[in-house]
């Protein structure tokens, strides 16, 4: 299990990050290079997220961008304390499943 | 078989604790290590990031509509402006020295890495250039 578990986060670490090019790529243009879209608010997100294309992105932001981040959190802790591998996956994988679905719960609150 | 346990980024993980030890030494900061710590210091700082802004996009969800407005108009200060342009500049070289990682893994201008390493830095000055008058826009 051990060394299946390590090449997996290896693998998806590369997936995510592929995938996160694209989303984050995105996300910043939009929101930073075009120009209408400087001002946030309430009502603006809530028509943005009309569009499926939008929910995807945001959805799969989330998703990825934990699971990088946070594997990428495991491979520093890693690099200090090599034997909390197993307990501070563990960790992170809570910090993880927690934060998406409290971030999904915010994004239920723009499409209700 | 430690490595194959854990082979995130098998090269530049091979530092591991003694990486972090011998660039603040200071002996070995050739440009791998440089690479390799700035990697490892803007990745902390993105994930750093995303949480706080899980956190402040869920305003709406603690507070609605108003809580939400407020917290974005509050956001629109100089410091995190600022702040979210530092964000810009350490996911621009973490996204583009992530694909040298990448063609590394495909064993691809191994040999090149330092070179590579001087691209990273062309692409990201030039695409960091491109996006800063955004940021600036927002401050005057």
């Amino acid at each position: 299990m051990g060394h299946t578990q390590g090449l997996w986060a290896w693998f998806l670490q590369r997936v995510s990050a592929a995938l996160l090019i694209f989303f984050l790529g995105t996300h910043f243009f939009v929101l930073h290079f075009v120009p209408g879209n400087i001002d946030i608010n309430f009502a603006g997100v809530q028509t943005r997220l009309q569009s499926a294309l939008f929910i995807v992105v945001d959805l799969g932001l989330l998703v990825t961008g934990l699971y990088h981040g946070l594997n990428g959190v495991r491979a520093v802790v890693l690099d200090w304390w090599p034997r909390l591998a197993s307990s501070i996956t563990w960790v992170l994988w809570i910090v993880g499943v927690a934060a998406t679905v409290y971030g999904w719960q915010t994004l239920l609150v723009f499409l209700r | 078989m430690y490595k194959l346990q854990d082979p995130i980024g098998t090269r530049n993980r091979a530092y591991g604790v003694s990486g972090w030890k011998a660039f603040s030494s200071g002996p070995v900061r050739k440009a791998g290590m440089w690479a390799w710590i700035l990697h490892r210091i803007s990745g902390l700082a993105i994930i750093l990031f995303l949480l706080l802004h899980i956190w402040e996009i869920s305003s709406a969800n603690r507070g609605g509509t108003n809580l939400f407005n407020q917290t974005m108009a509050g956001l629109k200060a100089p410091l995190y402006v600022v702040g979210e342009w530092l964000l810009f500049l350490a996911v621009v070289y973490h996204g583009i020295n992530g694909v040298r990682l990448v063609l590394f893994d495909l064993n691809i201008g191994v040999k090149k890495q330092k070179t590579l390493f001087w691209v990273v830095l062309g692409l990201s000055a030039v695409l960091i250039a491109a996006g800063t008058s955004a940021f600036l826009s927002l401050l005057v």
